[in-house]
Formats: structure tokens, sequence, C-alpha cells
């Protein structure tokens, strides 16, 4: 028996192979359990089918070992196998030298035992072509559910599972390509897809059980095909020195593969000349992306594309632009962008167009650093240009220009500004056509004029008001205005102008106490005669002294002239006792009203 | 003149291609390189359909392959253009129904062509919902309710 498989000289069964059986009956696992063979599966190697049943290349010698056939594709070596086979077969006439494995009881061991076949060439297949043939057969059976649906050609008109006859590695390779998100869905479908992947959804560093390199190597170990992390969070407080930048980055890399879609990095010690992947730019995963501290992104990769991203978060980030605007192109690489966080902002250290363009984005949240050695931005101007932008806050040093205010969606501005003087204002000779301010709010005010919400916050936003009152657009469609200050001396002079160009207001809310002149109201409220002809419905005031009588006293202004107030609200805060309050609000009742029906509640 | 390579479809049909075409099958590749391509290579499990695509996909890659190396030297600053063009190309050509897309699929994975094989995988299952890839598919649900419905929470936030 040896001598004829010596004699064999095909590419594939080639001297002291044989062809084995595939067998995994009952004692097969008991082999396995006693640790003495290997697992046959038959999706591992190259296997021929041969009257139906399925054969794999061994080595006479060591009938249980898989052969592996490094560097040639698996199809290959099947159609060479089956080549070899039928060359074979034509030689000894028909017939052929097949194994199988026996165990035996008595001795608790098994043995491969030669057998002889007769093969016709056309009951060789190949494992491709016994898919195929499955599919043909399923076809064939189902002829009349196909004639019955003419237009729905082949078999997926007819009620087969074309997915699931196929092996795991065709089932992987579809699936390979899923984002995290379809991935998880896809385990619904049936128990075999579940097994398919392994969902990982936030993958920790505990900085108290593992140090950096550790936790990168474990997240990059993860096996690729079937893994998917949902979010992946990079947060590291210590030192981070070059070295272990490739490791970071082929850990991003790795976890961009495993169709993560939410990322999170801060490394608050990492050293200069660390630059993010550029694979960061092009995953279609994506769809919130947070970069804290350490991150400066001088360009972005010519393909830069983020289809799926909606949230993008910079906190501290800098941006500089070493080919184009790099912060644009991020916006610009980012169709489906819904909302932009950026904290911590300093323009003056960004280099960038100053033009933030989005068709997509419905919310922008800004807030800068202000410190106090700053003495003037880089940038001139700053401009919006996101047409469908609902919700805006902003905290900034106001610009000297806002060329481009294209806001026609917004709903709500939540405002806290800083004005920058003029530094040739301080010169003595100062001539007279020059600005006090070097900041100008005018179009930026103008932009906003289409608001529902509008919040001013801050004393300092007052200031640039109150210089360019005069710059305030009607704000036909303002409903609903809170004011916050903590200045309780600085003046309101902006406050008159804002409420007669808002014709529709019917909240206004005032925290952190009611401003007054030394003797009642102050000059630049002139009176409040503004309030006649408000249409203000509901008032919510939060004292900022409730022991103090001077602003108890204010109120007096808001019950006597606003004509359809329904609500006036006083919060007092904790300082005065319940009694206290109780007296307040009937000393407030008896105090003559323009509105009849108005409540008044002290809280 | 360059060397042509002759298909057989499984309905007998043949196609003449140039052998570069035939090249980006790594499958013919081996075969060619092996020198048994002589009288024809008889695909027994492609049909003429798929095979014309197949025949059309590779083709295309070729072209463009050759354009790159052509144009390689004056590469402007959107260099990625051509890049751009081939993956729009590429969209377009699997915008085929589901069982062509599935026989383009198997033939990609017999003849070894990674690019094709890439492309049909990603078109087939993404962006469907369960239902879409239960119904196109005819995936049959072996679990019980109670088991969907556990499976289902654990992935809850796949839903939302």
């Amino acid at each position: 028996m040896e001598s004829i498989i010596n004699k064999q000289s095909g590419s594939v069964l080639c001297k002291g192979s044989i062809l084995k059986k595939c067998q995994r009956t009952s004692s097969r696992l008991q082999i396995d359990e006693e640790g003495e063979g290997s697992t046959e599966t038959i999706r591992e190697e190259a296997h021929v089918y041969i009257n139906g049943i399925p054969f794999v290349l061994r080595e006479l010698h060591k009938p249980v070992d898989i052969l592996t056939h490094v560097g040639i594709a698996g199809v290959v070596v099947e159609t060479r196998l089956k080549e070899d086979i039928l060359s074979e077969v034509r030689e000894t006439g028909g017939q052929m030298l097949l194994h199988r494995e026996e165990y035996s009881t008595t001795s608790n061991q098994s043995q491969v035992i030669g057998y002889w076949e007769y093969i016709q060439p056309e009951g060789v297949k190949t494992s491709a072509e016994i898919y195929a043939a499955q599919e043909r057969d399923a076809l064939a059976s189902n002829v009349d559910a196909i004639h019955s649906c003419k237009d729905d050609s082949l078999g997926f008109g007819a009620n087969v599972d074309t997915i699931s006859s196929l092996p795991d590695e065709m089932i992987l390779m579809i699936v390979r390509f899923l984002p995290a998100k379809e991935a998880a869905r896809v385990s619904v479908l049936s128990k075999r897809f579940q097994k398919v992947f392994t969902i990982i959804q936030d993958p920790e560093l505990d900085e108290n059980q593992e140090n950096l390199r550790g936790f990168l190597d474990r997240v990059s170990a993860l096996p690729e095909l079937i893994t998917r992390i949902r979010r992946f969070s990079l947060k590291y407080k210590e030192r981070v020195d070059s070295a272990d930048f490739a490791l970071v980055n082929k850990c991003i890399c790795h976890v961009l593969k495993l169709g993560v879609m939410d990322f999170q990095m801060c490394l608050d010690g990492v050293e200069k000349g660390y630059s993010l992947p550029p694979e960061l730019f092009t995953s279609k995963t994506l769809a919130k992306l947070t970069l804290g501290k350490g991150f400066e992104i001088e360009a972005l990769p010519r393909d830069a594309f983020l289809p799926a991203l909606q949230t993008l978060v910079l906190d501290s980030a800098r941006f500089f632009s070493l080919r184009g605007c790099a912060f644009q192109g991020l916006l610009s690489a980012s169709p489906e962008l819904r909302e932009l966080v950026i904290a911590a902002m300093c323009w003056e250290h960004w280099e960038w167009s100053g033009i933030l363009s989005s068709q997509s984005l419905r919310r922008i949240s800004m807030g800068r650093v202000f410190s106090a050695e700053f003495d003037g931005p880089l940038h001139q101007s700053i401009s919006f240009d996101t047409p469908k932008l609902e919700y805006l806050e902003y905290s900034d040093l106001v610009a000297h220009d806002y060329p481009i205010m294209n806001l026609p969606a917004l709903q709500e501005a939540k405002l806290t500004l800083q004005m920058l003087v003029n530094t040739q204002w301080d010169n003595v000779d100062l001539p007279h056509d020059v600005d006090i301010y070097w900041s100008n709010p005018k179009k930026l005010l103008k932009g906003i004029r289409n608001v529902k919400v509008l919040h001013l916050s801050s004393s300092s936003t007052f200031e640039g008001l109150n210089y360019f009152s005069k710059s305030i657009p009607i704000l036909a469609d303002l409903h609903h205005l809170t004011i916050t200050h903590e200045d309780i001396e600085y003046c309101w002079e902006f406050l008159p102008c804002l409420l007669e160009r808002s014709p529709n207001l019917k909240t206004l809310i005032i925290r952190g106490g009611l401003h007054y002149g030394q003797d009642d109201v102050c000059r630049c409220l002139s009176s409040y005669s503004c309030l006649v002809t408000s249409a203000l419905e509901v008032v919510e005031v939060s004292l900022h002294d409730s022991t103090s009588r001077a602003e108890w006293d204010q109120l007096e202004h808001f019950l006597g002239k606003l004509p359809r107030l329904q609500l006036l609200k006083v919060r007092c805060g904790g300082k005065i006792s319940r009694e206290e309050k109780l007296r307040m609000a009937r000393e407030l009742c008896q105090l003559p009203k323009a509105s009849s029906k108005c409540k008044i509640v002290c809280t | 003149m360059s060397k042509k390579i002759i298909f057989e479809s499984s309905e007998g049909e043949s196609f003449e291609v140039d052998e570069a075409v035939a090249l980006e099958c790594q499958t013919i590749k081996n075969m060619i390189e092996d020198d048994c391509t002589d009288g024809g290579i008889p695909l027994a499990n492609v049909n003429s359909a798929t095979l014309t695509k197949v025949i059309d996909y590779c083709k295309k890659h070729v072209e463009a392959a050759a354009a790159a190396e052509a144009n390689a030297g004056d590469k402007d600053i959107y260099g990625a253009n051509k890049d751009i063009e081939l993956k729009t190309w590429d969209e377009e050509f699997v915008k085929v129904d589901q069982p062509l897309l599935f026989d383009l699929m198997l033939a990609a994975n017999f003849l070894i062509i990674p690019g094709l094989l890439d492309l049909t995988c990603k078109t087939m299952m993404r962006g469907k919902t369960v239902l879409q890839i239960r119904e196109i598919f005819h995936i049959k649900k072996d679990y019980t309710d109670a088991e969907e419905a556990e499976v289902r929470k654990e992935n809850a936030w796949a839903f939302e």
C-alpha cells in the first residue's frame, strides 16, 4: 500500500500523502478529549468531495496533523488536488486508494485504514463546485416557486436561505466590512450569525491594573475579522513619550478596523511631535469623535472622508494649515456632521481660514479660554456659513468682523461675549474717528435675528450690547429671553432697546439680581418705560441679594407697567425665612398692577 | 497583438479576453504560469451573465491601473480624482440585483479577484435592516422569541 502512495506524482497529491475521509464522529471526540488527536474542521483546510463525501489531504505517517499550504490559496489547492485525483483515476482505470480513520474501543486508539474505491470523474468536486451545485439543487427543487414569480429570477425569489449555505469564511468576508452597529444587528439574524462576531462595548484602560503599553497591545491583539468595538476611549494622564507613538497609532488603526463608532482620545502627557494616524480621517464607521488635549492637526489626508461622523468634539485640540485650512477640511470631509463642540478654544493658536462652513451642522457649542494676558487676536474675522444650524452657543472674544453670517434656521443662541478695546485708544493723542472697540459684533447680532430663544450670559456681554445697542436687529421670532450676569452694578442700557425690538417676547428670565441706581431705577433703564408696550407674560427674577430692599423695589415697575403679565416669579434663595417670603409676596400683591390677571410667586 | 485567453462559461459560451485582463484573477494567473490554459478555461460554476460582468470589472481595473501609471508623473494637488472616478465606477458596477451580486461574489471568490470580492461582500449586507436581510437572503430564524428578545436586549444600542 505504501508503495502506491509513494508512486504518486501530483502537484498536491504527492509522494507520501493520502486522502482521508473527514470524520466528525463520536469516536473523534473521544480522541480529542484524550488529547491525542486534533479537531478536524472541514473549513480550515483544503478538501475535495468524492462521491459527495469530503476528504482532506494528510501525510501517511501523520494522518491527524493538518497540512497547511503556505502561500497557496485554498481554491487553487483544491483545484489542483482534483486534477491530481482525476489523473490518477485515469491511470488506474477508475480505482483510487482512500483512507478512513477507525477507532477501536478495545485498544482505545484510532487507526487509519486504507480502502479502494471506484471513482467516476464527475464524482470528484472541489468545495466551490459543491457550493455552486448546492445552490443549483436548491433552485431546481424550487422551480415551481420560481415559475410563480418570474421577474424575481434565480433563487432569491424562492425561499432559499442562500447565505446560510455558505461556508463560514464567506460569511466572515461578507460581514467583515460591517461597522459595529450593523454587526451587532446581524447577530439577531440567527444563531450562526450570533457566533460570527464578538461585540465589545467599551474596552477600558484601567490605570491601576495595566500600563499604557499593555492596554494598547491587548486591544491591538483583538482578532480583526470577528471583533467589533462600539466605543473606544484612550485617556491617559501620564507621560507618553515618542517611543510609544507607533504603538498608539497601531492601536488606533486596529480599533478603526474593528468598526468603532465612538472614539475618544485624551493624552494629557503626550510629547511634542505626535500626530494622529491618517486612517482616523477616513473611517467609514466613526459616528462620534472626541479629541482632547495633546493633539495638533496639521494636515488631513487627501482622501479624508468621514461619512458616518455626526458629532465632533474638540477639547483643546489645535489646528495648523500646512495644506489648506485643516479645520475647514475636517468639516468638509464630514457630510453628515450634526454637532460640533469646541471647548477651551484659542483662535489665536489656530491657523485657519476663519470660516466655519458646513451644510449639515445643527448644533455648535464653542467656548474659549479667556486669558488676562491676551491682547488681541490674530483673526480679524469669523464667518458662520451653516444654513441648517439650529443651536449656537458662542463664547468668545468678539472679532473685528463677521463677514458671512448664514444662519437662516437658527432657533436658539447662547452668547457670552467679551469686547476687545482698540489698542490705539489708549493713546493720549487719540484721533476722534477711531472706534473705542476693536471688536465689532454688529454682523453677529444681525446674523442671529431669527432666534426664538436667546440667552445672554455675563456682564461682559452687556458691555458689547450697550455700546452697539443701536445695532440690535428686530427679533421678530424671539419669545424667550434669559439674561445672566454677575455684576449687579453694571448698566443695562441694551435692555430697553432689546425689549422694544422683540415684539413677540413672552418670557423674560433674569438671573443674578435686578440692576438698580442710587435712587431707585438706574438711568440706563429710562424708568422701565419700554415695559408699557411689551407683550411679556412671564417674568422670572432670581434676586442677587434677597435681603436688600432695593432689589425688591425694582419689581414694582414690572408689576405696574407690564399690561399682559400673567406670572411674576421671584426666586429669593435661602437667605430669608419662609415667613419673610410670604410677607414680601403679600406686599407685592398690594402694589398697583397693570395686568389684573397677574399671579405672584415667591420661592 | 497581446495574447488572448478563452473562458468558457457554465452554459458553454466562449469569452475571449486579453491575457492582461485574465491576469486580474489569481486563479487564472496561476494557471497561466503553469501553462495550462490552452484550449480555453472551462468555468463550470460561472454562468455567462456573471462572467460578462467579471470580465467588465477586470477590464476596467486593468485600464485604470494603466492610466494611473501613465499619469504617475504629473499628479496635481487633487491627485485622488482618478481613484474617486474608479470608486464611483465600482459603486455603479455593483448596483445589480441580489442574485447577480451573489453570483459575482462566488465567482470572485473562486477566481480569486480580491478587489471584486471585497466590493461584492461589502455591498451584500451593508446598510440593510435585520428584516431586510432576512427577507433578501431568506435566513431562517432559529431563535425562540425569548432568545431573540435576549439577543436584541444585549445589542440594544445597535437598534437605537
